[in-house]
């Protein structure tokens, strides 16, 4: 049975609230954590494993151990509550369900940091969650686990929740810092990364809401027992965002290395309507997708999956049964990446509006036999070109979605059209609304 | 410290720190670039630098201009990785660039145009509407923006906002649909915002004061300087014929950078026309033309001296030798020469041209180009509009005769001189309410046509350089001949040889060779706080 770790009171009636959280273990974690050195929590988190849960997966204890130790900047933390890769939807739960567990995880970094001052950088969209983390916040403040002098400790956190208007690029890192700093969200070029140079000009740790939430579970039963689930490098639990033609769609909390498609099965019953499944999606719409062979004999692990040319990402998990059209698919995706592009880099901003108008026309019914070979063409001169990865996000789709649906491509140039219903139950009609 | 890399192949030793860019093309290797500007340091959006660098796991694209050397650096600038990056990021930009080169001034050095040239020569994969955005939109007093032709390069906001220190233009709007604008209900003002001209990559900012005058590859590039104010910023001056059409800023360090302002920039209408090419002698309301011997004798005759022959007994007339500050170091040091040791006449240099005023940047409040020059050559400036005017007229007594030189702009400061003057002599080049009132004009030339070097308010000494071609006699030509009517002197053959002079009369130049100046001039010993 898999240990629920983020989820575990997700399902506990009134969890929001702080007195409902204290009752069942809530900040338990900060007494072990102020008895501890901040580089032994450093070297604790590490030991875990834990690795980002925003979609790059990089080490966060590593992550941590890059910021100066000298004390001449002050040093920020911004946690990326902007949730904005299409298919994901599992911050949303935790700040919904168990904000204070992020607000006991911004403590636990920030004292291994040295930081005294965190922002919550939140999706504009997201109303109930910030009404939810906003009205937790000030639990918090009341009941001393954040201010100064946390529950007299002598450990100064300040937290502040800075809402976002609505663009996907501020989920970067380097695109949130500029937000937040009141600018324009675009990417920095990096070097230097946001550890020796991010809000304000100083160091700054960015983490994803999941990463910091799993810190107090990791402080309490410690490194070893966190490091025992999963994989030899995919350690823990991560939540996923399961949506597409599914019976159950919804957030799962799932250890590493199991089975892909066992546990999808597991989790949302299988594909919907007892229909076949035709693809699945394993990481967000930037992620390159997966036949249904190559989904039943991967393994739910980084690893695995960046062995098939696709990736874990943020765990959002996207099924596609027989009926789904993969050209209709690919047009939503490149639509998304082509609204989305910042407009810095003349390969993102141009590139991906050029595959979305082919794809477009080829949905359009008038795709010309030599489109295909021209998207395959355009992807490379978008990988890896540009100051952040939106580029990335829209050719390693577009190139996955041709090479492996071919046939569906061409069909619908020749005009024999592949069977085509819906991309997701529910969904908006794209098609009909203008770029 | 200095660090060892290879570009190319090539060994190469590079100053640490330094950008990859920087360093390529110290060694001539121009790598294409749109958002990197020296004068405003990379912002790494274009993409357009990307060069290959050799690593333990193979090759890697990155950006020249946000890369700093590092030893044993290795950099591929044309493996075939770099230059299809480059070539896709040109063909990216081109995808919606509406291609209307031959109405856009910038065609001729448009980087666009020119890296396509080196990179791709295919016919574009293009095949969709090309998105509209705004043309010819007028933007402010100098500049007019084209939304379609921009690179989104963002050097123009990165300079009214970083170097100009004037935000005044922003990116709106993301993704393809962005486009450079002003901010709602203003317009750019920026006095300096001319430069944005030279620094948009494309035709996207149009000045409308050089706007569809000239192909660009018509005109003839002349090195030259700023006349308009008293820091003196290197320029080139763009002309063909006889007309100037346009000044750009040329890099020097000393002086001005990268930057010159707007005022510099469009201050040479008044070379095109309205010139005095002959001398002529006014009658009562009659002029004759005449040429510069007769001119000479007739201002022998006004000075009270016999028409001809060298000056046995000096005048019977009071005589004051009025230059302009904008008359060049070799002008005023002739005219010494003439009031103090051929004339026995006053003499002062006056500035005539209103102030301006101080800014963090480049412009000074003083509007001339060699007022310190004159204070080298040990002659005293007055300021006509701080009291000179009565001091020049206690000189003159009434009844004096009045030299001028070299007002060929904003004569009004010198209206009350001409009135009480007894006779006035005119050296000017343009056409004005002074040589309308003057006894006798000599003609002369505008910076545009003079060889002659300024010092600016901190001393650095530069060259002036003809750009456009007159028929009328330069100034220390004309200066030269009436002392060598006066004392039987013989003229200097060349300008050299006035410099040559100079430097051996003139302690104050700290050791300058005025004849080694160079395209940026050199700083002469003495220097004043700024």
């Amino acid at each position: 049975m898999t240990p629920k770790i983020i989820s575990e009171r997700f399902d506990v009636k009134d969890n929001h609230r702080f007195a409902t959280y204290s009752a069942n273990g809530g900040y338990t974690s900060l007494k072990k954590l102020f008895a501890m050195k901040p580089d032994d929590v450093i070297e604790e988190v590490k030991k875990s494993g834990l690795r980002g849960r925003g979609g790059a997966g990089f080490p966060t204890g590593m992550k941590w151990s890059f910021i100066p130790k000298s004390n001449d900047k002050p040093k920020y933390l911004c946690v990326n509550a902007d949730e904005g890769e299409p298919g994901t939807f599992k911050d949303r739960l935790i700040l919904e369900r168990d904000p204070h567990a992020l607000i006991e995880g911004i403590i636990i970094c920030c004292y291994a940091v040295g930081i005294k001052n965190a922002y919550i950088y939140i999706r504009g969209e997201y109303d109930f969650p910030l009404a939810r983390l906003t009205a937790a916040l000030e639990e918090a403040y009341r009941e001393g686990y954040a201010g100064k002098n946390i529950k007299g400790s002598g450990t100064d956190v300040d937290i502040v929740i800075h809402r976002g208007a609505g663009a996907y690029i501020c989920g970067d890192e380097t695109g949130l810092i500029e937000s937040l700093e009141g600018k324009k969200g675009q990417p920095r070029p990096k070097p230097p990364f946001p550890a020796i140079v991010g809000v304000f000009g100083c160091p700054t740790v960015v983490n994803n809401v999941e990463t910091i939430s799993a810190l107090p579970w990791i402080m309490n039963h410690g490194a070893d027992a966190y490091a025992a689930i999963g994989t030899d490098k995919s350690k823990g639990t991560m939540l996923f965002s399961i949506s597409g033609m599914v019976e159950r769609p919804g957030v799962y909390e799932g250890a590493f290395g199991v089975n892909l498609w066992d546990f999808i099965e597991k989790s949302t019953g299988g594909v919907k309507d007892g229909k076949r499944l035709k693809a699945v999606i394993p990481g967000g719409s930037s992620s390159a997708i997966l036949t249904a062979d190559e989904a039943r004999n991967v393994k739910l692990d980084y690893e695995s999956i960046a062995a098939t040319g696709a990736m874990v990402g943020s765990g959002a998990i996207m099924v596609l049964d027989e009926d789904t059209s993969i050209v209709k698919a690919l047009e939503v995706v490149l639509r998304f990446y082509a609204h989305e592009s910042c407009g810095q880099c003349p390969p993102c901003r141009e590139g991906t509006y050029w595959l979305y108008e082919i794809v477009h026309r080829i949905r359009a019914g008038k795709g010309r036999p030599e489109d295909v070979d021209l998207m395959l063409s355009i992807c490379p001169d978008m990988l890896g070109r540009t100051v952040c990865v939106l580029a990335d996000s829209a050719a390693i789709p577009a190139a996955s979605y041709i090479k492996k649906f071919r046939g569906e491509f061409e069909a619908m140039i020749s005009g024999a059209h592949a069977p085509e219903r819906r991309l997701h139950p529910g969904g908006v009609n794209l098609e009909s609304r203008a770029l | 410290m200095s660090v060892n890399i290879t570009i190319n192949g090539r060994k190469i030793v590079a100053a640490e720190g330094a950008l990859v860019i920087d360093v390529c093309r110290d060694n001539g290797i121009e790598i294409p670039h749109f958002c990197y500007h020296p004068g405003l340091g990379p912002d790494g959006n274009c993409r357009m630098c990307q060069v290959d660098f050799a690593g333990p796991r193979g090759n890697k694209l990155g950006i020249s201009c946000k890369t700093t050397v590092a030893e044993g650096m290795e950099v591929l600038t044309d493996s075939d990785a770099a230059k299809r990056a480059r070539a896709s990021v040109e063909e990216m930009l081109l995808l919606n660039h509406p291609l209307d080169c031959p109405i856009c001034d910038k065609a001729g050095e448009c980087s666009l145009q020119n890296y396509y040239m080196e990179h791709d020569l295919q016919p574009g994969r293009q095949d969709f509407t090309r998105f509209r955005k705004e043309k010819a939109k007028d933007i402010g007093p100098t500049l007019i923006l084209d939304q379609e032709r921009c690179v989104l390069c963002d050097r123009c906001v990165r300079f009214l906002r970083d170097v100009a220190q004037d935000e005044q233009l922003y990116i709106a709007g993301r993704g393809h649909e962005a486009f450079i604008t002003t901010f709602p209900g203003q317009e750019v003002t920026s006095p300096y915002s001319l430069n944005t001209v030279d620094l948009c990559p494309v035709g996207a900012l149009t000045s409308k004061d050089f706007r569809f005058n000239s192909a660009t590859w018509f005109l003839k590039n002349t090195n030259s300087v700023c006349t308009t104010c008293a820091r003196g910023c290197s320029m080139e001056i763009q002309s063909k014929k006889d007309q100037v059409y346009r000044m750009r800023p040329r890099l020097n360090a000393d002086v001005n950078g990268y930057w010159a302002c707007d005022e510099g920039r469009v201050n040479y209408q008044f070379v095109n026309h309205d010139r005095i090419i002959t001398p002529f002698i006014r009658r009562g309301v009659d002029t004759i033309e005449c040429s510069v011997p007769e001119a000479i004798a007739e201002m022998r005759t006004l000075m009270g001296f016999k028409p001809a022959g060298q000056i046995d007994k000096p005048s019977t007339r009071r005589v004051v030798v009025l230059a302009s500050a904008t008359c060049t170091l070799e002008e005023m040091f002739l005219l010494k020469r003439l009031a103090r040791e051929s004339l026995n006449a006053q003499i002062l240099v006056a500035r005539h041209v209103p102030d301006g005023a101080d800014d963090h940047l480049l412009r000074r409040a003083d509007k001339h180009p060699n007022a310190r020059g004159a204070e080298m050559l040990g002659l005293r400036v007055v300021d006509l509009q701080r009291g000179g005017v009565n001091e020049i007229q206690d000189m003159l007594g009434g009844d004096g005769v009045l030299l001028t030189v070299g007002f060929n702009t904003h004569v009004e400061a010198i209206a009350p001189l001409w009135s009480s003057a007894g006779k006035v002599i005119a050296l000017s080049g343009c056409r004005s309410a002074l040589t309308e009132a003057a006894d006798l004009v000599f003609p002369g030339r505008t910076f545009a046509e003079k060889d002659g070097i300024v010092v600016n308010f901190e001393g650095h000494a530069q060259q002036l350089r003809p750009a456009i071609e007159t028929r009328a006699e330069s100034e220390w030509q004309i200066i030269d001949a009436l002392i060598a009517s006066l004392t039987g002197a013989l003229p200097h053959p060349t300008i050299a040889h006035v410099r040559k002079a100079i430097m051996d009369g003139v302690m104050s130049l700290g050791g300058v060779d005025l004849l080694k100046l160079g395209l940026t001039g050199a700083r002469t010993g003495q220097t004043v706080a700024s």
